[in-house]
C-alpha cells in the first residue's frame, strides 16, 4: 500500500466561533431551559433527569427511582455483593483499590466547623480518607451521574454583612454572603469597563445594597456570554413590565422597556460575562405597588426577578421571568484535503478487485516468494447494452481515506457517505474536517 | 510566570498508569415491558420496517433524553430442524440473522469454509450436545457495555412460567458467568473472550464481553407450552421461531426478562508526573500579595523568620517554556525551607 503525503497548503488549523443561544423561563418556582417541558416518568414521577430547567450533564440515568449500593464486610471482595432498592436503581460508578491511589470523587462533601475552635474539617479530605481506610481490591464508588446544571438564583439581602462569631477566645467575622465577597474584586476590577461595576460609586455602596445574584453554568456560554446579547423580562400576569439589555455592551443592564415604564433608561445591574454572573441592584417598583408575593418583598423589583429559580423559594404564580443570552465557543478545527491525482489510487487491495478464479502466486520456497504477474483486473465498467461489456478501464472506489502518522501508524479514518468512482484520469479531493 | 522551573526527568518523575473504571448497570425487567405503554406496543421499544431487529430504550424513545440500551433480535442455522419448516416466517431474515452473529463472532471453519455455530460451552469442538442452533441475541448498547462488559458479573432472570405467570420469580431461572475471570473460564475468538451463562437449571448461553453480544439458547424454554400467546395463538418457543416474526419473538423474550445485570469496564490510560519540590526551593511567591513595603508578610517584617510559601497551582511547561497544563491543589499547601514536598500530578486521557 503506497502512503501519500500531506501538502503544506493540504493542512490548515483554524477556529470555528459559535454563539449558541440560551433561553430559561422561570414560572412558579420551575425553571424551563429552552422551553422543553419536564418530562415526569414511570419511576421518577416529577422529573426523568433530577434536573430543574438545565442540562443533565451525563444523560446517564434516565428516569431512576432508587439506589445502587455494594455491600462491605470487611476486606471482602464486595462487587459480588451489589444491592438495588427502589423499582429502577440507578447506573453507579466504581474502581477497585489498587496501587495507583484512584478514587472517584463524591458529588457531595460535609464540612463541618468545629463551634469552639472554628477548625473546618471534612470536604474532600473525607473521600481519600475512605482509600485509606478500605481494604485492597475493594470498591471505590462515586456518585450516581445525577450532576446537572441550571441556573441558580440567590438574593443577598444587604450583601456586605459580616456576622461577628466568638470561637474560643478568638472573634472571627463571617460574610453573610460569601459569593458577593469572592467578586468583590472582579467588580472593582471590571470598573473601568463602567463605573457600575464598582463595588462603591457616586450614591452606592453595593455593600449595603440588596443583590440579586444569577449565576449561569459555563457549560451554557462557553468560554464568555456575548455581550450585548442578554435580555432579562419580567412578567406579572403574562404582561411585560420590565426588560433589561446590555445596550451599551459594556455589562450595563439597562431598563429598555415597556415604552415609559418605572426606572426605563436606569441602570439595574451590571453582567460578568466571563465569570457568568449577573448582579442586580435596581430596587424600583416595577409592579405598581401591588403585592405579588416576591419571597419577603410586597412589591416587584429587578432585586425580586427569576424568583424560584433553584433558590428554594416558593414564589407567586402571578410572575414569570424570561432570561436569555448568546453564549461564545471556539472550537479548534482541522481541515485536511487528501488529493488523489489522476494515474494515482487506482487499484484497490479488495479481493474483488481481481478476475476471480486465478492463481496469483507464481512461485514460493524456502527463499522466493513471488506473484504472477499476469493476474488481470475484474473490468467493473458498467454497459449500457445487454450481452456486451464495456471496454475495459481502470477504475475504483473509494470508500475510506485513512490517515496516518510519521511512524506510518492509523490514526484515524474517514468513511465516505457513499463510494466515489475514481477513473485513471480523474482528480479526485476529499476535505476532512476534524473539531479538536 | 514563574522566576525558575524544575526541569521533570522523564526517566524518575514520570509513570504511566492504567486505571479500570467500572458501573454497575442495573436494567429491570419492568424497564423493557410495561412501564412505557401498554405490552407490547411500549413507547420506549421500536420496531423497524426491515423487522430484522427491535431496540429497547430507557425512556419512551421520542424523547430527546431517551438512551438506546439494547437490540434484541432472535436466529437460527440453516441446519436447524426449524429451518425449512412450513408455514415459517422471516425464515431467510432469521438464518441471516444467526450467520451474521457467528460470522462476526466465530469466524468460519472447514474446509467449505462455513460459518461457526454458537456453542453453549468453551471448546467449539461442534459435540452435538452443546451446539445452539435457535437463539436469541441480546445485543448490548456501546453506551453501557462501554470498553467491555467485566467478567464475572453477568447476570440475567428469565420467566419460564406461563405466559400470565411470566413475572413469576419462583417459576425463573437465573443464568451468570460466575466461572468466567480475567484469567480463566472464558474463549477467545473473532469476536473476543465470551463466556458461558449457567445456573442451576443448565447452561442458558454465552456472553461476549468485548462485544457486548449476549447469545441465549431456546432451551432455555423447553418446557414452557405458551412462550408466546396472542390473539394468533399459544405457541412454544420452536413454534414462534418458525411462525412468528422477529419483533413478535422479541416481544415474548421482552416479556419474560425479569431482570438483567453487569457491570462494564472502562480503561483509562494515564500519566503521572511527580513535581518535587526540595528543601530550599519553591518558598517564595512572585503573587503581588506577598510583599509589602519591600518585605515578605509572612516573615512579620523579622528577618529571622524563614521565607514561606503557600502552593496552590502547579504549571506543567514545554521545553520552549510554555504553559501546557495547570493543575490546582485542593486546598494550599505550606512550603517553607524546613519541608519537602512531592506533588503528584495526574494526566487522564
Amino acid at each position: 500500500m503506497s502512503l501519500k503525503k500531506f501538502g503544506r497548503s493540504d493542512v490548515i488549523r483554524n477556529a470555528m466561533r459559535a454563539y449558541p443561544h440560551s433561553s430559561f423561563l422561570i414560572y412558579s418556582s420551575s425553571v424551563y431551559y429552552d422551553h422543553r417541558p419536564i418530562e415526569a416518568g414511570g419511576f421518577n414521577g416529577t422529573d426523568i433527569l433530577s434536573v430543574n430547567g438545565g442540562l443533565s450533564l451525563f444523560e446517564y440515568n434516565v428516569d431512576k427511582s432508587g439506589s445502587t449500593a455494594f455491600l462491605r464486610s470487611g476486606n471482602d471482595r464486595p462487587e459480588k455483593s451489589v444491592t438495588f432498592l427502589g423499582t429502577n436503581a440507578p447506573i453507579i460508578p466504581y474502581v477497585i483499590k489498587d496501587s495507583n491511589r484512584n478514587f472517584l470523587k463524591s458529588k457531595s462533601r460535609t464540612v463541618s466547623i468545629d463551634s469552639l475552635t472554628g477548625v473546618k474539617t471534612g470536604g474532600i479530605q473525607e473521600t481519600s480518607d475512605d482509600y485509606v481506610a478500605i481494604g485492597a481490591a475493594s470498591t471505590l464508588t462515586g456518585s450516581s451521574y445525577a450532576m446537572s446544571a441550571s441556573i441558580t438564583r440567590e438574593l443577598m439581602t444587604i450583601a456586605g454583612g459580616i456576622t461577628t462569631t466568638l470561637y474560643g477566645a478568638e472573634k472571627t467575622r463571617v460574610p453573610n454572603h460569601p459569593h458577593y465577597y469572592s467578586l468583590r474584586n472582579s467588580l472593582n476590577f471590571y470598573s473601568t469597563r463602567s463605573p457600575h461595576y464598582g463595588v462603591s460609586g457616586s450614591n452606592w455602596n453595593k455593600d449595603e445594597q440588596d443583590i440579586n445574584l444569577i449565576s449561569v453554568p459555563k457549560i451554557f456560554y462557553g468560554s464568555r456570554i456575548k455581550p450585548g446579547s442578554l435580555s432579562l423580562k419580567f412578567y406579572i400576569t403574562g404582561s411585560l413590565v420590565g426588560e433589561l439589555k446590555d445596550t451599551k455592551y459594556n455589562g450595563e443592564l439597562i431598563q429598555v422597556g415597556p415604552a415609559g415604564s418605572v426606572g426605563s433608561g436606569s441602570v439595574a445591574g451590571v453582567a460578568m460575562y466571563e465569570e457568568g454572573f449577573v448582579l442586580l441592584t435596581g430596587s424600583w417598583d416595577l409592579t405598581s405597588g401591588v403585592s405579588y408575593g416576591f419571597d419577603s418583598s410586597t412589591t416587584g423589583s429587578w432585586t425580586r426577578f427569576a424568583c424560584g429559580a433553584n433558590d428554594g423559594i416558593d414564589c407567586s404564580t402571578s410572575a414569570s421571568f424570561d432570561f436569555s443570552f448568546k453564549g461564545h465557543t471556539e472550537t479548534q478545527v482541522l481541515t485536511m484535503f487528501a488529493h488523489a491525482r489522476r494515474g494515482e489510487i487506482n487499484y484497490s487491495n479488495n479481493p474483488t478487485f481481481l478476475d476471480y478464479g486465478q492463481q496469483r502466486l507464481q512461485v514460493t520456497s524456502s527463499n522466493v516468494y513471488m506473484e504472477s504477474d499476469s493476474v488481470t483486473i475484474k473490468n467493473t465498467v458498467s454497459s449500457s447494452y445487454t450481452g456486451f461489456d464495456a471496454p475495459f478501464e481502470r477504475q475504483v472506489y473509494v470508500s475510506r481515506v485513512a490517515i496516518y502518522d510519521d511512524d506510518k501508524k492509523l490514526i484515524g479514518i474517514a468513511t465516505l457517505s457513499n463510494p466515489v468512482l475514481k477513473k485513471e484520469a480523474q482528480d479526485l479531493s476529499f476535505k476532512l474536517k476534524l473539531d479538536l | 510566570m514563574p522566576i525558575n522551573y524544575e526541569v521533570i526527568n522523564p526517566n524518575t518523575d514520570v509513570a504511566t498508569t492504567k486505571t479500570l473504571l467500572h458501573e454497575v448497570i442495573p436494567l429491570t425487567g419492568t424497564i423493557v415491558s410495561g412501564t412505557y405503554g401498554t405490552f407490547p406496543n411500549d413507547d420506549n421499544i421500536k420496531n423497524y420496517s426491515h423487522g430484522m431487529f427491535q431496540s429497547v430504550y430507557d425512556y419512551p424513545y421520542l424523547s430527546s433524553s431517551a438512551n438506546h440500551i439494547f437490540d434484541i433480535s432472535v436466529g437460527f442455522d440453516e441446519s436447524s430442524p426449524l429451518s425449512g419448516s412450513a408455514n415459517s416466517v422471516q425464515e431467510k431474515k432469521k438464518i441471516n440473522m444467526y450467520n451474521q452473529f457467528s460470522q462476526v463472532l466465530l469466524g468460519y471453519t472447514g474446509s467449505a469454509n462455513r460459518v461457526r455455530l454458537f456453542e453453549s460451552d468453551l471448546t467449539l469442538d461442534e459435540s452435538v450436545g452443546n451446539i445452539m442452533k435457535e437463539t436469541i441475541f441480546v445485543n448490548l448498547s456501546r453506551l453501557l457495555t462501554k470498553d467491555q462488559i467485566k467478567k464475572g458479573s453477568v447476570s440475567i432472570r428469565l420467566g419460564t412460567g406461563s405466559w400470565a405467570a411470566s413475572n413469576n420469580s419462583s417459576l425463573a431461572k437465573t443464568f451468570t458467568d460466575s466461572a468466567a475471570t480475567n484469567n480463566a473460564g472464558t474463549l477467545n475468538t473473532a469476536g473476543g473472550d465470551y463466556g458461558v451463562l449457567s445456573g442451576s437449571t443448565g447452561v442458558g448461553g454465552i456472553v461476549f464481553y468485548q462485544a457486548g453480544v449476549m447469545i441465549l439458547t431456546s432451551s432455555i424454554w423447553a418446557g414452557t407450552t405458551d412462550f408466546f400467546s396472542a390473539s394468533t395463538g399459544i405457541r412454544t418457543i420452536d413454534k414462534q421461531l418458525v411462525s412468528g416474526s422477529i419483533s413478535g419473538s422479541a416481544d415474548a423474550f421482552r416479556h419474560r426478562l425479569q431482570n438483567l445485570q453487569f457491570n462494564n469496564t472502562t480503561e483509562i490510560n494515564s500519566s503521572v508526573y511527580f513535581c518535587r519540590a526540595s528543601h530550599n526551593k519553591f518558598n517564595y511567591s512572585s503573587n503581588p500579595t506577598y510583599l509589602s513595603s519591600s518585605a515578605i508578610r509572612v516573615k512579620n517584617q523579622n528577618r529571622d523568620n524563614p521565607p514561606v510559601s503557600y502552593i496552590t497551582t502547579i504549571g506543567l511547561y514545554n521545553s520552549q517554556n510554555e504553559l501546557l497544563a495547570v493543575a490546582k491543589l485542593s486546598e494550599p499547601l505550606k512550603k517553607d525551607p524546613t519541608n519537602e514536598l512531592t506533588l503528584r500530578v495526574r494526566l487522564d486521557y
